[in-house]
């Protein structure tokens, strides 16, 4: 396999490939590496480069950029992560979202960092990249099947069955708003609406199989960190209970948080009965039949069930995590405890992004709990709540775009506008996109949650450590310099909180390193310091934490003008949902909580002065990008008026 | 020579380990390990090379190291553990010297 040399940890190339004449050319990653990290951070460097801003998410001239994090294919904790990002159709704007994927060490194996899709195929297709044959093959054949038999289809054609692929379901093909693209059979790329861009191109899928190498730059310090991390990691009690349950162990730290959904957030915790009957833990140990885990993890949080009894018997498939627990079970107050694990599966298998789903059921089931909407909308359907099987009809009729579905694909702030009669309180989303996030009770949480530039999700800057027990809060202080930090009603330090998270975040991210390996889950994890040694080491390229700060920022930034030159965002769009603003925690150790609309304010101005932002406008100032090195940027936005 | 792991959850992790091992770089392709999926049920199959095929070297059971590289990045290394005694017993002492695993710290 040829090889760039002098090129450590990164492949050295990226790929692109215009779908629409089938030109097929490589660049190199090396450009983009100092000044923009790797994976998200090239990805928004190169999209904000790329696309004019009278582009749309549908067109051709859109890009959909798949890239492996700097340290995929190498043994750095939870290095498997790979991000897809795009001019997305649920907010308008930066769409960008991670799945843990054997697929990203496979393409740098090949040669590539990462692939940049554009054009439009003429007809379904899927690409192949095998060392540098790199093919547009045809996909007619696999048009309208699921991820899972698309993966296992071609395995069959291409004779290899150890391929990994990450590909749409009928959901992208339908231009599903909120469709997602899916590794294998599980892990998604969720939110935003990838997937549908991947639809609107004709591209079912991509498959990577390499035999070359990734080298470090220095092995035996870079292997010497990676054993004293992983060792650190192994023994936190936060790894021990992932890997018994993932992320599915939250659920009694969350009840006592006031920190789940019920019915579509009328309430901000479920029953104590109900939450006794879902128990995921006692699921998970009934019906365990396996492991499953990914590239470099040192924790390893997946749960192989398979259901012997029950409505959905015959089942096998790797668990949720915690989300659909609180955002689809206790949203739609379900109490078969299995039902989670199905609508994950079936959502995995469709390509749907099972909170766009729902966001948008939620909104229709308190519609009609209200008699705002009737069996005339909904197709004849009676949506009550806890009525597991309507819920299976509606994501198939979302999916297919079928009747009702066809307004509820659109997602909740859309659905709203298309019906009217004042049901828009009930969509509850920030910048278009459904949120599937607790926002009252945990301040920092709320803000990380609301300002996400991708819209409206915890990944981006949400600090976790809130409901989380036995944190030592001085290590918080020496992790984040917040006193308070994991005191989750006390807005005093939570905007510091919340710029330090978003740091993490990206830097992980452009790393391809996994939150849960990071301090973001447990301050014993990698931290910004660790990442500093293991990406000097591998690269051979000195960075420090400042460095890599500097460099989150600057993707930061970036993200935030692709958005101002997209969309009409401004300040109100990094505001609470009017039920998260208004209405006090109804029940619970909570009850009677209410967001705090000055003080909330407060904070948002604090988190724009940290980031050197306009506190009008939440604009950002020239001299913010300049000291940035984005000159260029300041002058884009000063044209249309949204400079700070 | 494979061995059933139901404990595996298919990082792969072992693979790029011992790539490393023999090679100083992750390069998978070459490794004297094999993670196979068991693809109609859960788990997956350990397969060990006894000789070399194609660009993978055969298992020596990282001989010159106390324990062996793919258990030091095995979330399930006990039962790891097991499986490479087993190999180095069945294939025998010959050039593969190695009679004992060191335990992981």
């Amino acid at each position: 396999m040829a090889k760039n040399t002098n090129v450590y940890a990164y492949a050295g190339k990226i790929l692109r490939v215009n779908l629409s004449n089938g030109e097929i050319s490589t660049g190199s990653t090396l450009q983009y590496a100092k000044d923009w990290l790797g994976a998200s951070g090239i990805a928004i460097k190169i999209l904000y480069d790329e696309l004019r801003p009278w582009v749309t998410p549908y067109e051709p001239a859109n890009r959909l950029i798949f890239g492996s994090g700097a340290l995929v294919g190498t043994t750095a904790p939870g290095a498997s992560k790979m991000n897809v990002s795009t001019l997305g159709p649920m907010t308008g704007g930066w769409a960008s979202g991670l799945s843990d994927s054997y697929f990203g060490g496979q393409l740098k194996y090949a040669g590539y960092d990462a692939v940049i899709i554009e054009g439009k195929a003429h007809r379904p297709v899927y690409l192949w990249v095998h060392n540098d044959r790199v093919e547009i093959r045809d996909a007619s054949h696999l048009w309208g099947k699921t991820t899972w038999d698309t993966l296992e289809m071609i395995q069959k054609d291409l004779g290899d069955p150890t391929l990994h692929t990450v590909s749409i379901g009928p959901a992208g093909e339908n231009l599903v708003r909120g469709a997602c693209i899916i590794q294998d059979k599980g892990r998604s790329f969720g939110r935003c609406g990838s997937g549908a861009v991947m639809g609107a191109k004709n591209l079912k899928a991509l498959v990577a199989k390499g035999t070359g190498s990734v080298q470090v730059a220095d092995p035996k310090r870079f292997m010497k960190i990676v054993g004293e991390l992983r060792k650190r990691i192994i023994a936190t009690e936060c790894t021990k209970k992932m890997q018994r349950y993932g992320t599915l162990f939250f659920l009694a730290g969350k009840q006592k948080l006031c920190g789940m959904c019920y019915k579509n957030f009328q309430e901000l915790r479920l029953p104590d009965d109900m939450a006794e009957a879902i128990d995921p833990i006692k699921t998970v140990d009934k019906y365990r039949v396996g492991r499953s885990s990914f590239p470099g993890c040192a924790i390893g949080c997946g749960q192989v069930v398979h259901f012997t009894d029950g409505p959905y018997a015959g089942l096998t498939t790797t668990n949720n995590q915690w989300e659909v627990v609180a955002n689809l079970q206790g949203r739609f107050a379900i109490w078969e405890p299995q039902f989670m694990f199905k609508v994950a599966a079936y959502s995995d298998q469709m390509g749907l992004d099972w909170d766009l789903a729902a966001g948008a059921i939620g909104w229709a089931m308190e519609c009609y709990q209200r008699g705002i909407i009737d069996e005339r909308d909904t197709d004849g359907l009676k949506l009550n709540w806890g009525d597991a099987g309507v819920v299976l009809e509606l994501m198939r009729k979302i999916t297919y775009r079928e009747g009702f579905g066809n307004i509820l694909a659109e997602g909740s702030a859309r659905a709203a506008d298309a019906i009217g009669r004042d049901s828009s309180y009930y969509a509850l989303h920030i910048k278009g996109q459904d949120l599937y996030e607790t926002c009252r009770g945990d301040i920092g949480w709320a803000l990380g949650t609301i300002v996400s530039t991708r819209g409206g999700g915890h990944t981006t800057g949400a600090p976790v450590w809130g409901p989380m027990e036995g944190i030592d809060p001085n290590r918080l202080v020496k992790i984040c310099g917040v006193e308070g930090a994991n005191q989750p009603q006390v807005y005093e330090g939570k905007a510091k909180v919340v710029a330090y998270t978003e740091a993490l975040s990206r830097v992980a991210n452009s790393l391809g390193i996994c939150h849960f390996n990071t301090t973001w889950f447990d301050p014993d994890h990698l931290g910004l310091p660790d990442m500093a040694e293991l990406y000097s080491a591998a690269t051979g390229c000195r960075a420090s934490v400042e460095d890599l700060k500097k460099i989150a920022e600057r993707q930061l930034n970036l993200e935030k003008a692709f958005n101002l030159r997209h969309t009409h965002f401004d300040r109100k769009d990094d505001l609470p949902t009017p039920r998260d603003m208004h209405e006090p925690i109804p029940s619970g150790p909570l009850a009677g909580w209410k967001m705090d609309e000055k003080k909330y304010n407060r904070m948002l101005d604090e988190y724009y002065d940290l980031h050197g932002w306009d506190k009008e406008t939440g604009f950002p100032r020239r001299e913010t990008l300049v000291n940035l090195g984005l000159e260029r940027v300041a002058d884009d936005l000063e044209k249309i008026g949204k400079l700070g | 020579m494979i061995f059933e792991m139901s404990s595996c959850g298919g990082c792969r992790t072992c693979e790029m380990a011992c790539s490393f091992k023999h090679k100083g770089e992750f390069i998978p392709a070459i490794s004297s390990i094999k993670i196979l999926d068991k693809k109609n049920e859960p788990g997956f199959f350990v397969q060990l090379l006894e000789e070399s095929e194609g660009q993978s070297s055969t298992c020596d059971g990282c001989k010159e190291l106390e324990v062996p590289l793919c258990m030091e990045y095995c979330q399930k290394n006990e039962d790891l553990e097991k499986i490479l005694k087993e190999f180095m017993e069945k294939t025998g002492p010959g050039e593969k010297e190695r009679k004992k695993v060191g335990k992981v710290r």
